[in-house]
């Protein structure tokens, strides 16, 4: 079936790039509740990545505007039934407190009471900013791939993996970290809190994960009749790259290699930019099929 | 206030698709837009077959998708019932064509009418070119209609959407919109749903009607009785 439609891939960037920002912007308040002088460096380039990285994901949704130029009327010309107009405040307001919290990290204020305000308030911005990405979707009537209010959450969890993994692939690629990024399961060090466990974590948001998209999954193939055509043409016709794409490539074997690190209990030099890499390959192309798919139109007769 | 709605007779219709011609010319839609459409279906095997046509259009929907979508205000629903879109405040997101359960909403993804604005030949080893037609009929396209500008941008520009809006600009002089009046089988009835004596209710009552994707909650106000 041929189809237009009518939001195409920078769309997706908006929702992928937006997705890291706020995962690495929610990882970065994890380390500093955790232990803020120990995990210095990665909140520094968690910091840095938040805001960069949704600010590039605005760029490129503005650049899929047909009026570019009047982006900022969405400002004051708001309408509260909208669920964009919701979404320019929710990342506008998340931009501002990424960036405040870059500046102070910048300026080694990270044990102001000011951080921890911007971390709070910028964490409950991310949320929201995560599930407005998927309310975008799912508050549309008689779309039935969007149905059922779970791409919302869906895309939140891919938001909170696929964030920490770039903040895990970016410090595994700066030589000085990487045995920051790597140690986990080692002994507690005198005086200093416990290793925070990095594969753990990582094991623990591929698992909320799978079983979200699984969920999803079973209920739109056990859902009406609509739904089940939904599933179907995504089935028919990107089979492939959502089973091998999504699920294997993007899911299951990077749970395989968290568990046999999380096994080995020791240094594992190679496997973690590999297993950042592809959960990001995988979260973007989840988030893009969704979109894509979902914008297809079945005939009225 | 009326509460515009039409009825569509599908007992009436031949599938002439008049009506998807002569709005293209009454408000200047260009190629590949159809602001009324229609959609058939052929089921079955000879000498058992059944075909169904069903025009389309805007559904004027009381509780449009559309303009709840919308992050500025640019779709909107007039007091008249119409739903209506503002091309100054547009700004091209297509929140409403996401929105838009029916398929009517069109963007402009580029400069509109563009085989009227080309100097190339419009036929192979011709000499004519549809920019040179355009130019001679002293209009952006020849059959262009000056009389659409009234209420909505003649022609509308790259970067927004555009829709069917009842035929605003004839409805609010009293006229019936152009599909109504163009239908040579009289099979489309425009009206208005708040007044009991109007043709519409009368048809509605006396026949029933579907409406599309009723179960969307939208409460579509294209009716459509009887059947092909
Ligand atoms: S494309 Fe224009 S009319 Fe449609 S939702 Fe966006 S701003 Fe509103």
């Amino acid at each position: 079936m041929n189809f237009y439609a009518p939001w195409d891939i920078r769309v997706t960037l908006d929702f992928f790039l937006g997705g890291l920002g706020i995962g690495a912007f929610l990882f970065a308040a994890l380390l500093s509740f955790y232990d803020r002088k120990r995990y210095r460096e990665m909140i520094k380039i968690s910091a840095y990545i938040a805001p960069i990285s949704i600010i590039l994901g605005l760029l490129a949704l503005i650049t899929e505007l047909g009026k570019p130029a009047r982006f900022i009327t969405t400002i004051f010309r708001f309408n509260p039934s909208s669920v964009m107009s919701w979404g320019v405040f929710l990342q506008s307001g998340f931009v501002l407190f990424a960036l405040i919290f870059a500046y102070l990290i910048m300026k080694n204020k990270e044990d102001s009471g000011m951080t921890d305000l911007t971390l709070i308030l910028g964490s409950l911005l991310a949320l929201a900013v995560g599930l407005y990405q998927g309310l975008l979707l799912s508050a549309n009537v008689g779309r039935s791939l969007w149905s059922g209010g779970l791409v919302p959450v869906m895309f939140l969890f891919s938001s909170i993996l696929t964030g920490t993994a770039v903040v895990l692939l970016i410090c595994s690629l700066k030589v000085s970290t990487v045995s920051n990024v790597t140690q986990r399961e080692t002994a507690t060090v005198d005086g200093q809190s416990k290793d925070f466990s990095f594969t753990g974590l990582l094991f623990g948001l591929i698992v909320a994960n799978i079983t979200i998209v699984l969920v999803w999954f079973i209920s739109l193939n056990k859902g009406t009749l609509e739904t089940q055509k939904a599933l179907d043409y995504l089935i028919s016709n990107h089979g492939i790259i959502w089973w091998g794409g999504v699920i294997i490539v993007g899911l299951l074997i990077p749970l395989v290699l968290v568990l046999s690190q999380l096994n080995k209990r020791k240094n594992n030099l190679t496997t973690t930019p590999i297993i950042s890499a592809l959960i990001l390959f995988g979260g973007f192309v989840l988030k893009h099929i969704v979109l894509i798919v979902g914008q297809v139109r079945f005939p009225f007769l | 206030m009326p509460n515009y709605a039409m009825v569509i007779d599908l007992h009436k219709c031949t599938g002439c698709g008049a009506c998807a011609i002569t709005c293209k010319n009454e408000n200047n839609v260009q190629e590949g837009f159809f602001w009324s459409n229609y959609v058939h279906k052929t089921t079955g095997e000879f000498p058992n077959v059944r075909f169904e046509f069903m025009p389309t259009l805007c559904n004027h929907c009381e509780d449009a998708p559309c303009v709840k979508a919308c992050p500025v205000g640019a779709m909107y629903k007039d007091k008249n019932g119409i739903t209506l879109h503002d091309p100054e405040k547009c700004i091209g997101c297509k929140s409403c064509m996401i929105a838009d359960p029916y398929g009517v909403i069109y963007f402009n993804k580029e400069r509109p009418h563009k085989f009227w604005n080309s100097s190339e030949n419009a036929i192979h080893n011709g000499t004519s070119s549809g920019k040179e037609v355009a130019d001679k009929a002293g209009a952006p396209i020849p059959y262009y209609n000056p009389e659409r500008e009234k209420t909505y941008a003649g022609i509308r520009p790259q970067g927004i959407v555009e829709k069917c809006t009842f035929c605003d600009h004839r409805v609010k002089d009293g006229e019936k919109p152009y599909c109504v009046e163009s239908c040579p089988a009289g099979a489309r009835i425009f009206g208005d749903l708040d007044d009991p004596h109007s043709e519409i209710i009368y048809l509605i009552s006396k026949h029933g009607a579907k409406q599309l994707k009723a179960e969307l909650g939208t409460k579509p106000k294209v009716f459509y009785i009887r059947s092909y």
